[in-house]
């Protein structure tokens, strides 16, 4: 018989497996992630008056932003001394509750900030925003980054005007702006 | 080579009519093609077996079919791209065989034949390497049904091999483990079929005969690399990340500069650390420090630059589960630093990693969440314009 010649050929799988390493968030979500939690932690450290002690616990969104689903799923996982957190959105100034505790404005309303803050004047709701410079114009709480590490200001002030007791502690972690 | 006429053919044929018959037709139309035949004159004997075919006194005659075997074998050979002629060959000795009971030419046909098998197996190896599947598996089935009858010797048991691997290209996966285990069966030792058969009982999800074919081949061939590759491999995929550590480890220790292996350790490390919550440090520092052993050497792996932010990257995830509400803001306020930290850390390796492949949209998606998290706008915006153009693509 003939020789048989055999050649190689390119065979099923001899590589070794691996692989791009999946992220395990969503990116973008951290920094929502950690404004939530700081959200939670203002909660339990200012005080609200009294006439804002009965009822559901009151967080709105103002206009639309990625960290209301990071506030619903912590909403309803905690609550509020005992109150049930309930998250509402609000699209424009006029549908801004009295009873809103606290009253987030997405980073793309900023526009909006003067008029929120017109809205909220007089009451004691807890205006945050993510903006450079926020704070001096109004908001009691702004997020901010500096040097990479997300923080937040608080404007005393604006606090002191709101009835809004906060303790030391979440003073001394806060950039405190007059 | 000179042809026979038609009109000295009708001579032959017109004697065999006078003479009346069967002796003549045998005598003169095999004895002419026997004649022609060692004169070399391959197409008047083929005429001439072609007439004594189709003649009543010879054609149930085992030697006229042993004739014309031999006659297109050898036509074949003389231009092996006729292939109807080894068809015609084969066909024709295949009918001998049946004819010839007392078994007179039984062995020079079954010496053709094999010849013949041999020609299918040879142009089958050719196939394989031409990637025709089809016409390879066609060949090698040829062969292996006549080496089943006649020879079932270390070539058949290879040709099971080869028309498994056949079968498996033509994704006919069923009839490659066929051919493949009995290729085993008949002894057939090869690292690759071992490693071939145990991927068909992974892909059945059969995982303990792919363990036990994985491991008997491991037996045969200890030193094989494939081998060994495919065995990780396997762990990894039944999530058996221990056996797999162990074992790329072992493997590191031998030879600790393949690269692609410290990249296999770095996925079972970063597996490790997200299926196992109490490991997650010592996983986490142990992926750090291989990827960055191998960027020391190869600092434009893309890859490993990815990997290696992403692993910072993912080590901060965890750190923001549910329970970071039960911490206190002070305590909450250290951890988001830990967090910055290693956001900061990652950085530099996504950004290298989209600089080394800038069509990735893994990596461009890394970086967009590291430039929110930093707050850095414009590069956050010129990141999300690229992602926008590479999936409108």
């Amino acid at each position: 018989m003939k020789t048989l010649i055999l050649s190689i050929y390119i065979l099923l799988s001899t590589a070794f497996c691996f692989a791009h390493a999946p992220l395990r968030d969503n990116p973008g979500n951290l920094t929502y992630k950690i404004q939530s939690v700081y959200i939670y932690n203002f909660i339990k450290e200012i005080q609200w008056p009294s006439e804002y002690s009965e009822g559901n616990f009151i967080i709105g969104v103002f206009g639309e932003s990625d960290i209301e689903g990071e506030l619903r799923s912590l909403a309803a996982a905690r609550t509020a001394n005992n109150r049930k957190i309930v998250i509402k959105r609000y699209a424009r100034v006029g549908e801004i509750e009295k009873d809103c505790h606290v009253l987030y404005l997405a980073t793309n309303y900023y526009s909006e900030l003067s008029g929120v803050i017109q809205k909220t004047r007089g009451t004691s709701t807890l205006v945050i925003t993510h903006k450079e410079g926020a704070a001096r114009f109004g908001s009691l709480v702004n997020f901010v980054t500096e040097k990479g590490k997300p923080r937040f200001e608080m404007n005393l002030t604006a606090f002191d005007k709101s009835r809004l007791k906060y303790t030391q502690q979440l003073k001394s972690v806060a950039i405190s702006v007059d | 080579m000179t042809r026979m006429s038609p009109y000295k053919l009708l001579c032959i044929a017109c004697a065999c009519l006078m003479f009346g018959g069967t002796v003549c037709g045998q005598t003169i139309l095999l004895e002419k093609t026997a004649e022609y035949l060692k004169k070399n004159n391959l197409q008047s004997a083929r005429e001439a077996i072609e007439l004594a075919a189709k003649n009543d006194a010879t054609k149930n005659e085992a030697r006229t079919w042993y004739l014309k075997g031999f006659v297109f074998k050898e036509l074949y050979k003389q231009n092996p791209a006729a292939t109807e002629n080894r068809e015609t060959a084969v066909e024709a000795l295949q009918k001998s065989l049946t004819l010839d009971s007392k078994k007179t030419y039984s062995a020079a046909v079954n010496t053709d034949l094999d010849y013949l098998h041999g020609t299918y197996y040879n142009e089958a190896i050719d196939l394989l390497n031409a990637k025709q599947f089809e016409r390879a598996l066609a060949g090698l089935q040829k062969f292996i049904a006549f080496r089943v009858k006649n020879k079932p010797d270390e070539f058949y048991s290879e040709a099971l091999y080869h028309a498994g691997y056949a079968s498996y290209s033509l994704g006919k996966k069923t009839e490659a483990k066929q051919y493949y285990e009995q290729a085993l069966q008949k002894g057939y030792k090869s690292a690759l079929l071992y490693d071939d058969l145990t991927q068909i009982y992974l892909s059945e999800q059969n995982t303990p005969k792919a363990t036990q074919t994985i491991e008997a081949g491991r037996k045969v061939f200890p030193n094989d690399a494939t081998l060994r590759t495919s065995e990780i491999n396997m762990y990894l995929q039944l999530k058996k990340y221990v056996t797999a550590e162990r074992m790329i480890e072992d493997y590191l220790k031998a030879n600790p500069q393949d690269t692609d292996a410290m990249m296999v350790a770095g996925t079972i490390y970063r597996t490790i650390c997200e299926t196992d919550t109490t490991k997650q440090d010592v996983y986490f520092e142990k992926q750090k420090t291989l990827y960055k052993k191998i960027l020391a050497k190869e600092p434009d792996n893309f890859m490993a630059n990815y990997n290696l932010g992403v692993s910072y990257y993912n080590r901060a995830v965890p750190l923001l589960n549910d329970k970071a509400a039960d911490l206190t803001i002070t305590e909450f306020s250290k951890r988001v630093e830990y967090i910055s930290t290693l956001i900061l850390e990652s950085k530099p390796y996504i950004e290298k990693a989209a600089q080394l492949s800038p069509q990735n949209v893994n990596s461009l998606k890394a970086l967009s969440g590291i430039y929110h998290y930093l707050n850095e706008p414009e590069k956050l915006q010129q990141i999300q314009n690229k992602i926008k153009l590479l999936e409108n693509k």
